[in-house]
């Protein structure tokens, strides 16, 4: 928008600038996702009122609001030492030409005020179009207490983004990982936490080893393997009532896979007699069927979000690749053909993208994360960054892929547009986080 | 391929003279059929009909009567060795040499099947002695890839120890994938320390 102003500014005919300003005026900011580019949109995040009384939080609200407009790919935050104007007292009355001024297409302006004794926290916010030059929504209010600042500060960042590209936001979601404890030690404990590494809170940490949470989609019952009982066998905990119970019974590996958006199905994998193969437990039923009968290792079960079709990883051609199935255990057909490494695929939730990782050849060998057409088409490689990088992850909304990397040493757990555009790192703070799944969440 | 190996490396005189052994070895107590196949209770698979399971059983129970029969011959003979002086292996060795494997395989190299003969005979030597094969896999990889490769390094380990007269219900096996290294280092030398078999005394 800004573009056709100058152009119009250029031409500087008096009939072409009136008919600009109605343009502009009618067109509201919109982000499209799909675009490929770095176009980032310019927004600015003023001083909350009320950050007076409440410093500290005022700051913290406002850098969570920045890290995940920022964390998105798709906006930037105009340098706030560059303002000059402030939010006035009524939220929704802004000079916007002082935001113009400072190149703000967008500005979120907000209050932080103690409510109810002080136990409880109110948070205010209105977006505000500088473009069309009114607020984008009427006043928005969040109340809750005073721990629940993040959540609060997330669900406006939703708000915010699907103002500007019409979908769901990625922000006010958590992912469940695996976090190792110190080195030496073979424990790891099964972890729940905010998607930008805030808030972590167990979910098992018994001292045993713990691995390849998936979480079913209400958020209510966690499955994973434990070695606790001297073998690597899947449990299902029940988190609302603390029930649990080992799911399989064999002595040889198992492990989950991932659920049926609708919660039925639990797709995973066990080993019998040395032989690692997909099988579906139903949920309602209470039994399991087997879905691959191959020799090879079948292992990785994905789930379609039609519930049907199920993706995973064979080596039944000598090397591990792709195959596509169903909850019928029609025929694996193979999607992947480049490489000789391509494992743990993950099935978008928008439709008919894969994600996995595979190994990339040539001098440096490193596991990248790709995506691929489940027609085996437009095979896309979105990570090259000369370290390994594993385990991805969809966003709920589909939009973006979490993966974990280990450039610069430890594993760092990162985030990226669908297209591997606006790469960042998300392990400035909190957890390790290994294994991922992204998750939205649920009242808990 | 088990049996290709095994002549490659001579053991088939001792299986062999251990099949033809089978002829006096008529006192040996007939071989309980309880399920020495069967790994604890596992997920139905509807395709395995009764009689398959029966089968199953039968030969089992004959693969094992085998085994008892291999393992008393090796016995005999490897304690002769040990009254020679023939090179054996301590306990020590037995738990700190690791099975090495190469990257994304399970495939037994010449010296891992080497290095699992000279168990076989450290096992025959201490019949008494039960041990789990641990598969683990380098942390190159992805972790449930890895932790499918390990189990199959160690079933394969097993198998091989089983296949040269080693009682299968002497040794069970345990993946870790890549979850506990032997060397944290993120090097070419930690990798190949790294894809192993290794193997940790359960009971005597």
């Amino acid at each position: 928008m800004q573009n056709v102003c100058r152009r119009c500014g250029s031409v500087a005919g008096f009939l072409l600038f009136v008919w600009c300003t109605l343009a502009v005026a009618q067109t509201r900011v919109f982000i499209d996702i799909d675009q490929v580019g770095g176009y980032l949109l310019p927004i600015a995040l003023p001083k909350l009122l009320g950050e007076q009384i409440e410093p500290e939080l005022g700051e913290q609200i406002r850098s969570i609001l920045r890290a995940d407009l920022e964390v998105s790919g798709l906006f930037r935050i105009v340098n706030p030492a560059t303002y000059i104007d402030e939010v006035p007292e009524a939220l929704d009355q802004l000079q916007y030409q002082n935001w113009s001024t400072v190149g703000a297409m967008g500005v979120l302006a907000g209050r932080v005020q103690r409510a109810v004794g002080d136990t409880q926290l109110k948070l205010e916010f209105t977006l505000h179009d500088v473009v069309q030059q009114r607020p984008r929504f009427n006043g928005r209010e969040y109340i809750g207490t005073r721990q629940q600042y993040r959540e609060m500060a997330h669900r406006f960042s939703d708000l915010v983004f699907r103002e500007f590209t019409g979908e769901d936001g990625p922000f006010n979601t958590q992912v469940v990982c695996v976090a190792p404890r110190h080195a030496g030690n073979k424990a790891k404990d099964i972890v729940l936490m905010d998607y930008d590494g805030y808030g972590a809170q167990n979910l098992v940490a018994d001292g045993a080893l713990n691995l390849a949470p998936s979480l079913s989609p209400d958020g209510t019952v966690l499955a994973y393997t434990s070695y606790r009982g001297g073998s690597p066998q899947i449990y299902l905990r029940h988190l609302f009532t603390g029930v649990e119970e080992r799911l399989t019974t064999g002595v040889g590996l198992a492990l989950p896979g991932a659920w049926s958006a609708d919660g039925r199905y639990l797709a995973l994998s066990q080993t019998v007699d040395g032989n690692s193969d997909i099988y579906l437990y139903d949920t309602r039923q209470k039994r399991s069927t087997r879905l691959t009968t191959d020799w090879g290792i079948d292992v990785s079960p994905s789930f379609a979000s039609d519930g049907k079709r199920i993706v995973f990883t064979s080596d039944r051609s000598g090397t591990p690749q792709i195959y596509l199935t169903d909850i019928n255990g029609r025929p694996p057909v193979r999607l992947t053909y480049d490489g000789r490494y391509n494992t743990s695929p993950v099935w978008s939730p928008r439709g008919d993208v894969i994600a996995f990782v595979g190994r990339s050849e040539g001098q440096r060998q490193t596991l990248d994360v790709y995506t691929i057409r489940t027609d085996g088409s437009q095979l896309q490689r979105l990570t090259n960054s000369g370290a390994d990088n594993e385990a991805p992850t969809w966003a709920p909304n589909g939009r973006f892929v979490m993966y974990t990397s280990a450039r610069g040493g430890g594993w760092q757990r990162r985030l990226m547009r669908e297209n591997g555009q606006g790469d960042r790192s998300l392990t400035a703070n909190g957890t390790a986080c290994l294994s991922p799944q992204w998750v939205a969440r649920t009242a808990r | 391929m088990l049996v290709r190996s095994m002549m490659s490396t001579g053991f088939f005189i001792l299986l062999g003279g251990a099949l033809l052994f089978e002829g006096c070895a008529k006192k040996l107590p007939p071989v309980e059929v309880s399920d020495a196949s069967s790994q604890g209770t596992t997920m139905s698979d509807p395709r395995l009909s009764e009689d398959e399971a029966a089968r199953r059983a039968r030969e089992a129970a004959i693969a094992e009567r085998e085994r008892s029969v291999v393992e008393e011959s090796m016995r005999r003979r490897f304690a002769e060795q040990s009254r020679m002086g023939a090179g054996g292996m301590s306990q020590e060795d037995f738990t700190n040499q690791d099975v090495l494997f190469a990257f994304d395989s399970f495939t037994l190299s010449n010296e891992a099947k080497a290095m699992l003969e000279k168990k076989a005979t450290w096992l025959a030597e201490n019949p008494q002695i039960k041990v789990q094969v641990e598969g683990h896999c380098d942390e190159r990889g992805t972790t449930d890839y890895n932790l499918a490769l390990g189990e199959r390094r160690a079933h394969a380990a097993k198998q091989y120890l089983s296949a040269l007269g080693i009682n299968a219900a002497r040794l069970s096996t345990i993946s870790y994938g890549e979850e506990a290294p032997a060397d944290p280092r993120h090097t070419e030398d930690a990798w190949v320390r790294n894809r192993r078999a290794h193997f940790v005394i359960t009971g005597q």
